[in-house]
């Protein structure tokens, strides 16, 4: 079978744009000898031993200098990628950079997959899959917190924790198959309470796992906070009174906000992933309009928290139903508190403030800090999943353990068995003691190009 | 000697189905045996059938196999076993009449078309450029033939061990086969020994049968094949009885005097079909284990004391039987022994069960470190099958895990090999809620038909049976419940198909209601459509599964490629897969000492449309 492993290969590996200083780095069997062929100095390049640099040109076929640049060698295995890898260091232009990345193309180099130095080095073995995933998410990790939970999964502790939970659940397995392999030595019939009351205290440590872990996710993506309400009542104002600037166009016209517009709010440690949206009302006056309410009905799938604002000099505050089931927390807002009049007494659990004077908004913020420290916590949990692949693996053992509790009903071993042997394996997913050909493209998808 | 396409050298269980596949698809086959007597003789237990085995006899009959059909006419008790479990790992078995499965047997061999029977010692393979071009036996010289199979069972350099004494042999008052298991070593083939033990059998005049548990046959016997219409044989019982302290006390006090003890035997004995010995000694703390009685056929009244083989001497033998309730007074026909004999590792196998060095050498049966009938038959019928493919110069023909229990037992012998007997478990078929005994010809007609395994009739016969469950289950699907009967109205409106989910509900109640009137559902189709029924999601997610691993079955390896020579492998992996040569990554996977960060290695490396 051909493969593409014994190709030399090229990328940028900083980000595209003017900067002091671009590097591009080119790795493989002919690394050295693909960029002494557009060095001006060939010859001292190709003897230099590894970890050495050098100051040369980059020069093209006609002898132009394309660029001044500093030349880094590492010689295999003692390289990112276990390969011979030379880097350039050259002055931060997209044009200079794509004239050399071209020029390295005519010198049969090719352009490197995102992903694929780290494929690379994992094949060359200078690294374990655990680590290639554990370092993106240390690299993703945006906050103290997310580091420290990422730190211990990459030495190993989010592995000893499923694993448990496997061994546990291979342990009951291989009572069930004893009972349907040896029909015939007189065993005692299968314990159902016994099995049931063994799976359901891993299923509750899975359960308050998974949501640790979607909690401690939320500090790494951010929190998405979505405030809605009908129309009017001052979303616009309330975002921008947030963020501290004219973020968003207001005006005293009902409906002015079609869309949905998003921005980032850094809080006391928590970054919140604020959403203006359309107003909700029963009966829509354009079509424009109804679309983003529809998109506003969308969000709340991926809502964290709702802000539910009302006009503080309205009768009713009461969130309407179809929010409500969503699950999603909600927080009852009253804006417009300065035009309420001297009367106004602000309801038990609801928040009132006036986004366009800033009165209450602090108190706004405060109660927001505190919702999003609940909502970023991660319990008595020390260990965590980091990444939406490792989650979704635990989620789907949560299931099988689930209807593995819903199929000792039937008191058919073989069925309960299957459901366990599926938690196991989803857990084998995440710790990397069962590999399928979808879990590798999704870990090294996650690297951009350069890694 | 006249120029044969494929030499099947043994007509044990193994054997046969070898030489049935081969003729099946129109070669001319020799079929050498020590004694044409023995044909198909039961060296051991008088059952077909049991736990995983049933679902490998019924694959055996779906590839146009004889096991099933033999014992369907020779069998004298039939049952259902783990019928307190699921559906999916009951099984079938049989006890049969050990010398009318065996005559019979022989006569199918004997008339099978370019079949030809022939008695002498196979005991060198005559090997040239690599390839095999024939045997050599005791009494003539050269047998020429393009592809060879062996199934030797246990007389590859078999040994019998009574205490201390040793008698050479494959079975008691037989040879051994001595000559072919130097040979084998000489052609550069890594070899074990292993063991296996046969208990005593006891005149059943001297039995006192009213002490002892009654077993029979099930009311309505379900026959092993497909093939098989209505059968009303006569049956009869079994017998249970259980050992005691007084024969624990026997053996554990004349323990050394087992040749499994006294340092006579090396070889290793399968852990889950153990000698009373050996039972007694790792599990001191069971006061009793139990004894099956059962009879070795019709024409006979020697019954086979199934749970209690055993090395020991004679005399130990007689004074521990006579412990047991209802052998008190039982003469002793047959002592037990131990049987010693040599395999090849498995690993030197490829899919088809040919040999990785010598082309056109194909291995079946205990040779390849398995145990029971079953298995060395299924075996066999992929052996002599792709024996003949090559001949024929046709693609070989495969089962995979997902396909069928051959296919696990094996992808398990190539890709683990086995250090001791290998006998089949449910649990080792990742997919047993796929791979049924009621589904095995749904599961393999269009493969075996593909490949000349069977005939049209068989194959349009099974078409027709599925296409009439798939309607039967549509109308279910479509079919309200209804019924006046109290006990059950809350359910009306349900879908009849929906109603069978229902613990303990089945269609015979359905019928009952009345609530399945005007759909035609014979009975022979119960099981499988209640299966469909109460495994739905299972099966579909089962199938979803097995889409991911074939993936990685797909992911093909190369047959020559230095391992060593891909970094990211760990020393051990490289050289694990530089021996084992896997066909794929799948199978690399399931090598041990290959990690799961080899095999990713192995993905990136090898996998297709990646970029490194």
């Amino acid at each position: 079978m051909k493969n593409d492993l014994s190709a030399t290969i090229c990328a940028p590996v900083t980000v595209r744009g003017r900067s002091a200083v671009a590097m591009i780095r080119i790795s493989g069997a002919d690394a050295v000898e693909a960029v002494s062929a557009i060095f001006d100095r060939p010859e001292r390049l190709l003897n230099l031993s590894g970890d050495r640099a050098l100051h040369g040109k980059i020069v093209d076929a006609y002898g132009c200098v394309i660029d001044d640049v500093i030349a880094t060698v590492f010689r295999a295995p003692r390289s990112f990628t276990g390969e011979d890898v030379v880097e350039l260091g050259l002055h931060g232009s997209p044009l200079i950079v794509d004239t050399v990345i071209e020029l390295l193309y005519k010198r049969g180099v090719r352009g490197a997959e995102p992903g694929e130095f780290t494929k690379r080095a994992f094949v060359n073995g200078k690294l374990s899959l655990t680590e290639a995933e554990s370092v993106i998410d240390v690299i993703e990790s945006g906050n103290r917190k997310v580091l420290d939970f990422a730190g211990k999964n990459l030495r190993g502790e989010l592995d000893a924790k499923l694993n448990a939970y496997s061994a546990a659940l291979l342990d009951i397995m291989a009572g069930l198959d004893l009972s349907i392999d040896f029909d015939e030595e007189a065993l005692d019939e299968t314990d159902w309470s016994g099995v049931k009351d063994r799976v359901t205290r891993v299923l509750e440590d899975m359960r308050a796992d998974i949501k640790a872990s979607r909690n401690v996710m939320r500090e790494k993506d951010g929190i998405s906070v979505v405030i809605m309400g009908a129309p009017n009542t001052g979303k616009s104002t309330l975002m921008n009174a947030l963020l501290g600037s004219e973020r968003v166009l207001v005006s005293d016209k009902a409906g002015t906000t079609r869309d949905f517009v998003s921005e980032a709010l850094h809080l006391n440690g928590h970054r919140l992933e604020l959403s203006d949206t359309a107003g909700l009302r029963r009966e829509t006056p354009d079509d424009l309009e109804r679309l983003g309410m529809e998109k506003t009905l969308g969000l709340l799938e991926k809502a964290d928290l709702v802000l539910y604002m009302f006009d503080a000099r309205g009768a009713s505050f009461t969130v309407p139903d179809e929010i409500r089931a969503s699950g999603v927390p909600v927080m009852a807002c009253l804006n417009k508190i300065d035009l309420a009049g001297g009367g106004f007494a602000c309801p038990a659990g609801c928040l009132c403030f006036s986004a366009a004077t800033g009165e209450g908004i602090q108190g706004l913020k405060d109660a927001l800090t505190c919702k999003a420290d609940e909502l970023t916590d991660s319990g008595d949990n020390s260990v965590v999943m980091l990444n939406r692949r490792q989650t979704a693996h635990l989620i789907s053992a949560e299931a099988a353990l689930s209807n593995a509790m819903e199929a000792a009903k039937t008191g058919y071993e073989e069925l309960v068995a299957d459901l366990l042997r599926e938690a196991v394996e989803e857990m084998e997913m995440v710790t990397g003691k069962k590999v399928v050909d979808t879990v590798l493209d999704t870990i090294f998808s996650r690297f951009c190009l350069g890694k | 000697m006249e120029n044969f396409d494929v030499i099947v050298a043994g007509a044990g269980h193994a054997g046969i189905e070898a030489a049935l596949a081969a003729s099946r698809l129109g070669v001319r086959v020799l079929l050498i045996t020590m004694n044409p007597d023995t044909i198909g003789v039961m060296s051991c237990n008088p059952a077909i059938g049991g736990l995983a085995k049933g679902q490998i006899v019924r694959e055996i009959d779906a590839l146009g196999g004889e096991m099933a059909v033999n014992i369907d006419n020779t069998g004298i008790q039939f049952r259902i076993l783990n019928t307190k479990k699921g559906p999916a790992v009951r099984s079938p078995r049989a006890q049969a009449d050990k010398m009318a499965y065996a005559a019979r047997m022989r006569r199918v061999v004997e008339d099978a078309p370019g079949v030809t029977v022939a008695m002498d010692i196979v005991d060198d393979v005559i090997v040239k450029n690599g390839a095999v071009c024939g045997v050599k036996g005791a009494y003539e010289d050269f047998y020429p033939a393009r592809a060879v199979v062996l199934t030797p069972g246990t007389f590859l350099r078999g040994r019998l061990h009574m205490g201390d004494r040793v008698f050479p042999g494959g079975r008691l008052g037989e040879f051994p086969s001595d000559g072919l298991g130097d040979a084998l070593k000489r052609l550069g083939f890594p070899m074990g020994r292993l063991k296996t033990g046969t208990p005593a059998r006891v005149d059943g005049k001297t039995i006192d049968f009213s002490v002892m548990e009654r077993q029979d046959g099930d009311p309505h016997p379900v026959p092993f094949s497909f093939r098989t219409g209505r059968m009303e044989p006569e049956q009869v019982p079994c017998f249970k009885t259980r050992t005691n302290a007084a024969t624990h006390d026997v053996i554990g006090s004349n323990m050394e005097m087992s040749a499994l003890f006294s340092g006579n035997i090396t070889g290793v004995g399968p852990r889950y079909c153990p000698s009373i010995e050996d039972k007694v000694k790792r599990f001191p703390q069971r006061d009793e284990h139990q004894v099956f009685v059962e009879p070795e056929g019709r024409y006979t009244d020697e019954y086979y004391l199934n749970g209690i083989s055993t090395s020991l001497p004679p005399a130990i033998q007689e004074r521990f039987i006579h412990t047991i309730k209802g052998l008190e007074n039982a003469v002793v026909v047959r002592y037990a022994y131990a049987v010693e004999y040599d395999f090849v590792y498995p690993y030197v196998l490829k899919e088809t069960l040919e040999t990785d060095t010598i082309d056109g050498l194909y291995l079946a049966g205990q040779i390849n470190g398995t145990s029971g009938y079953e298995e060395a038959a299924g075996q066999g019928l992929v052996a002599g099958a792709n024996a003949a493919l090559k001949v024929l110069g046709r693609a070989p023909f495969t089962l995979g895990r997902d396909e069928a229990y051959i296919g696990v037992l094996i992808d398990d012998l190539i890709t683990k090999s086995t250090d001791e007997p290998y006998r089949m478990f449910t649990s080792r078929a990742e997919y047993r809620l796929v791979l049924r005994a009621d589904n095995a010809d749904e599961r393999l007609a269009d493969k075996a038909f593909a490949a000349g395994l069977t005939d049209s009739l068989f194959h349009d016969a099974v078409s027709r049976k599925y296409e009439k469950i798939d309607g039967i289950c549509k109308s279910l699907r479509e079919t309200p419940f209804r019924t006046a009967d109290s006990g059950l109205s809350a359910y009306n409106g349900k879908k009849l198909f929906d109603m069978l989910k229902i613990s303990g509900m089945d269609l015979s109640v359905l019928k009952d209601n009345g609530a399945a009137d005007g759909i035609d559902i014979p009975e022979e189709y119960h099981d499988n459509i209640e299966i469909r029924a109460k495994y739905d999601g299972y099966i579909a997610k089962s199938l979803a599964d097995i889409e991911r691993f074939k993936r990685m079955e797909k992911m093909s390896l190369p047959e020559t490629f230095d391992y060593s020579t891909v970094k990211g492998l760990t020393a051990e992996a490289a050289e694990k897969l530089n021996r084992f040569k896997p066909a794929s990554v799948g199978k690399a996977s399931r090598i041990s000492g290959v990690s799961p960060s080899d095999v990713s290695v192995l993905i990136i490396y090898f996998g297709k449309g990646r970029n490194g």
